[in-house]
């Protein structure tokens, strides 16, 4: 099928449409549950402040120096937790996938962090690291044993007649590796990656909040609800899912490109 | 030399060969016949190293070449990398021409995923010729080729392998293929 560009320009506008209309829904939504809220007690106000009040609050404080410095060093402490504890995830996957000694001793580790309550971990860690460094431990943490568990799984069940033809062939071990084995992995990788994105910025701003470095979204989250500013908290929280909306969009962007040259496209 | 001795082979409790013997001598070409589910490309399998045998000999060279039933190539990849990933630099201009004679040389540098299905049981052929082991086994190779098509690769299977005194084995249930290379029939 061949579509024109009338025809793509309509299909984004239709998305761009129904994300308004679904965001104005949910708007009103929280409007009317705030006003029911607070017809009898106007103090619960404070506890769900109206999303005209958030955004008022969020226009305020999105500008002051405080602010912006706090989103850029949330920003980098989970970008740099995120890449890495998805190198580590990849290069490890890779040796538990060599080595079956290296898996025997690595998944037991691996499954404990994943099963372990962030919480946990943070509050366990937090005797041992400073504040400022947790939170990119705590990222990496969470996104090394799930990008470790992709590659591994993902080698593991590699097309089993191409390997029979690497075999045949006599591809080398490192051929195999590049030319078959990790091909394969890619569109599942790259899944992968948005999904341990997510958990990035949930459990790094969880970190920030339980560990309170100098200068964080985190830290004004805790200072918000401490002073019992919750607009704030609101508009924090705000701040925090737009950012992890625009990065998830701009990672599948990237990666839809990539997948689109080999292939392959990204579930949404 | 290719040589199977009294093989015997099952998978689970089904017993798929029994006390098998099959020759085939450097220069000839044999053909592996019989009904589908006979075993056929359980021999090949044995050949290749891929399976072992419950009892009995193989007795094969170390480097062999091959057309698998299915083409086996990597999709994402183009024509010419296809190919060259199994060989050394040395073979690169050798694999080059043989793609000039199957007419494939000026496709060697689009993806697996667009060609037709006739184009990739070529470029199969062509990787397996190109690699120059010193026997060829051949499953269903021309599978999917016009008769114009099915002529040039035995014309070039003959000339790199029959010629030069290397055994072919060839695993088809099509007789005019085997026609085409002059194989010698064994029943399986």
């Amino acid at each position: 099928m061949i579509y024109t560009t009338t025809q793509t320009k309509q299909t984004f506008f239709k998305k761009i449409i129904k994300v308004i209309l679904i965001a104005t829904f949910w708007i009103l939504v929280w409007e009317a549950a705030s006003r029911l809220v607070s017809r009898n007690n106007e103090l619960l106000l404070l506890i769900l402040p109206s999303p005209f009040t958030v955004l008022k609050t969020w226009i305020k404080i999105a500008f002051t120096p405080n602010f912006i410095i706090s989103e850029l060093l949330t920003l980098s402490r989970i970008f740099i937790g995120f890449i890495i504890g998805s190198f580590l995830g990849f290069v490890i996957g890779i040796i538990t996938h060599i080595s079956a000694i290296v898996y025997s001793l690595l998944s037991p580790i691996l499954k404990i962090i994943r099963a372990i309550p962030v919480v946990a971990i943070i509050i366990l860690m937090y005797l041992f690291f400073e504040s400022s460094t947790l939170p990119v431990l705590i990222v990496c943490l969470m996104v090394l044993p799930l990008i470790w568990q992709t590659v591994h799984d993902g080698l593991k069940n590699t097309d089993k007649t191409l390997l029979e033809m690497s075999r045949v062939f006599d591809l080398s071990n490192r051929k195999t590796l590049v030319s078959i084995k990790l091909p394969s992995i890619t569109a599942n990788l790259i899944t992968s990656c948005v999904n341990a994105l997510g958990l990035a910025w949930k459990s790094g701003v969880a970190a920030e909040v339980i560990c309170l470095p100098n200068i964080s979204l985190g830290t004004m989250l805790w200072q918000g609800k401490g002073s019992v500013n919750f607009d704030e908290v609101y508009a924090v929280t705000l701040t925090v899912v737009v950012l992890s909306l625009i990065i998830e969009y701009f990672l599948k962007f990237l990666c839809n490109k990539y997948l689109a040259r080999n292939g392959g496209v990204l579930n949404d | 030399m290719i040589e199977l001795k009294n093989i015997s082979f099952s998978y689970g409790e089904q017993l798929i060969l029994n006390n098998f013997n099959l020759t085939v001598n450097g220069g000839e070409c044999v053909q592996l016949y019989g009904v589908s589910g006979s075993g056929k490309t359980t021999v090949s399998r044995l050949i290749l190293g891929l399976e072992n045998a419950d009892s009995g000999n193989v007795i094969v060279p170390q480097k062999i070449s091959t057309v698998f039933q299915e083409d086996r190539l990597l999709e994402n990849i183009d024509v010419q990398k296809n190919i060259r990933l199994v060989l050394s630099k040395e073979q690169y201009s050798f694999a080059d021409s043989l793609l000039k004679e199957f007419g494939l040389y000026d496709i060697r540098k689009k993806k697996i995923s667009t060609l037709s299905g006739g184009m990739k049981r070529r470029v199969a052929l062509v990787r397996a010729i190109a690699y120059s082991g010193d026997a060829l086994i051949l499953d269903e190779p021309f599978n999917g080729l016009d008769i114009e098509n099915k002529q040039i690769a035995a014309n070039i299977i003959k000339r790199e392998f029959i010629d030069k005194n290397k055994p072919v084995l060839l695993i088809t249930h099509i007789k005019e293929d085997a026609e085409l290379l002059d194989a010698k029939i064994v029943n399986i």
